[in-house]
């Protein structure tokens, strides 16, 4: 596998999940997806992404497979989950 | 209510590797799901590792095989939504080994 190759795999596989993720707290999208379409992942900032993804929906979509194209704005840095803290030193 | 939802999607440059995802959810809560890492061969889509929540078992993990079987492993989450994170933690990482473990094996078959 080339280089590359794992670039355009990590980009597409943390779009995907971060996907999912918004489907799930976003209903009203998850709703306009229809059951086991093909997702096209189009992230504005990368035209690159875009056309590998696009021209390869073009080429692999089966027959009858329903098509969604989800065009992203943007993708937010990744955050700290943990929402509170408190440190303790340990004496020596 | 529960909502589904379920979808495919490329992964690499060529239009040979797929993720596959299904789940249902409500209010934030993972009660089923499915993450599969899936590739061409031959023309046909083959599953090569799939994390599930299928009929009712805990959280697992599928490993396939080229003559059908396969290695099957139980996760211990009980929280569904750790389980899917941890589901597409480990694809991410390990899918190459996943892979060339399973084309390496359909070499070898008689």
């Amino acid at each position: 596998m080339t280089k590359k190759d794992k670039e355009i795999f990590d980009k597409n596989l943390t779009l995907g999940t971060e996907f999912s993720r918004y489907v799930m707290e976003h209903p009203e999208f998850a709703e306009q997806i229809p059951k086991d379409a093909l997702v096209v992942l189009l992230p504005e900032d990368d035209p690159e992404l875009c056309e590998i993804n696009r021209k390869n929906a073009e080429e692999g979509r089966e027959p009858g497979q329903p098509v969604v194209y989800v065009r992203i704005k943007k993708l937010a840095p990744m955050r700290e989950r943990i929402a509170k803290l408190r440190l303790e030193l340990v004496p020596a | 209510m529960p909502k589904e939802t379920s979808f495919v999607h490329f992964l690499d440059l060529n239009g040979q590797d797929r993720r596959r995802h299904y789940h249902v959810h409500e209010r934030g809560r993972v009660l089923d799901f499915v993450e599969q890492y899936e590739t061409l061969i031959e023309g046909g889509w083959v599953p090569i590792v799939r994390y599930d929540t299928s009929h009712g078992q805990p959280p697992h993990r599928d490993l396939y095989h080229p003559d059908g079987t396969r290695d099957k492993m139980y996760l211990s989450f009980s929280d569904y939504n750790e389980a899917l994170t941890y589901a597409q933690q480990d694809i991410r990482k390990n899918w190459p080994q996943y892979k060339a473990q399973y084309l390496r094996e359909k070499e070898q078959k008689p």
